[in-house]
């Protein structure tokens, strides 16, 4: 990787460390249950994928998980989010490739399998099936803000300038790739 | 993708053909599952606790209570992870110990509702168990 993308991963990963750990700290929108998020932080996750790359992202997506984690002291969090996000994040990529669906429902399809993936990985902490009982309403809920998260940075990506992304990838003369 | 994805971006429409297949078939099933999940307030009679797996203890809906889990860390100290409530046929969770405090929003009185606290691997649930005689039989 170039020295010009690694310091806008880094800039890009700061964003997101941000705006996930503000979420976290933020009463939870449904009392019914309080594990719902919209996650405000995958819109930079998702502005990265198509702005840096599939690499970049990744990256940030695992430093993401592990740095929220130790922040808000909830270790625990690291192992759902870390195995969650990952599988999301392997789907993301065979279907933008695929690119069958539109960018938005590729983004609720990945929060949905974020959502399973997590409440699997509980159900097996705990050693609890019962946990699945709230899974369907969980996972319409993360339709929705998979949805809405999509949208935005769909949104934003196609508000870019053109010189923004050719800022990104053009080489500097000066570097060598 | 490609080296620039700017093209790919400016192409890309706000909406598919396939979505509207995926996202019916998915909003369709997921909330009949759960409007026949959370249709049926089954009025339960029993607060099962289970830390780690195993069951912590019963204790009756009915009868107002305050219990503490705790639990035997390894310095071989016990220590209390959090209170659970029983109070007008309600159950709630208070003073846990874990970072997030999620379990402390709301209560629950219907069967099958649980309350979940992750880090400390507790599961509160209510259950009917006249329900359970008639399947064991």
């Amino acid at each position: 990787m170039r020295s010009k993308k690694i310091s806008l991963t880094a800039v890009f990963l700061a964003l997101t460390l941000i705006v996930g750990i503000v979420e976290a700290k933020l009463p939870p929108i449904l009392a019914l249950i309080p594990y719902a998020k919209i996650g405000f932080s995958n819109i930079i996750i998702l502005i990265a994928i198509i702005l840096l790359g599939k690499i970049p992202a990744l990256i940030m997506l695992i430093i993401k998980s592990i740095i929220i984690g130790i922040f808000t002291g909830n270790m625990m969090s690291i192992l759902y989010s870390l195995s969650a996000s990952t599988v999301s994040y392997i789907f993301m990529i065979i279907a933008i490739s695929m690119s069958i669906f539109s960018f938005p429902v590729i983004s609720a399809i990945a929060a949905l399998i974020n959502n399973f993936m997590q409440v699997a990985v509980a159900s097996i902490v705990v050693s609890n099936m019962k946990i699945f009982y709230y899974f369907p309403l969980l996972a319409l809920i993360g339709l929705l803000a998979g949805y809405i998260v999509g949208l935005i940075a769909l949104y934003v990506l196609k508000k870019l300038p053109a010189k923004f992304y050719d800022y990104v990838f053009k080489n500097h003369p000066d570097q060598d790739n | 993708m490609k080296k620039n994805n700017y093209e790919y971006i400016k192409n890309e429409k706000l909406f598919k053909f396939a979505d509207i297949f995926l996202i019916i078939i998915l909003i369709l099933v997921l909330s009949l599952t759960t409007v026949i999940l959370f249709k049926k307030n089954d009025d339960g009679n029993k607060v099962k606790i289970m830390l780690e797996g195993k069951i912590y203890g019963t204790y009756d809906l009915a009868c107002d209570n305050n219990i503490e889990v705790t639990k035997i860390d390894n310095n071989g100290k016990k220590r209390c992870l959090l209170k659970v409530i029983i109070h007008n046929k309600e159950v709630k969770v208070i003073e846990s110990t874990c970072p997030d405090h999620l379990c402390e929003y709301g209560s629950i009185k219907y069967a099958n509702s649980s309350i979940i606290c992750l880090p400390n691997k507790v599961v509160v649930t209510i259950e009917n168990s006249k329900d359970k005689g008639v399947l064991s039989t």
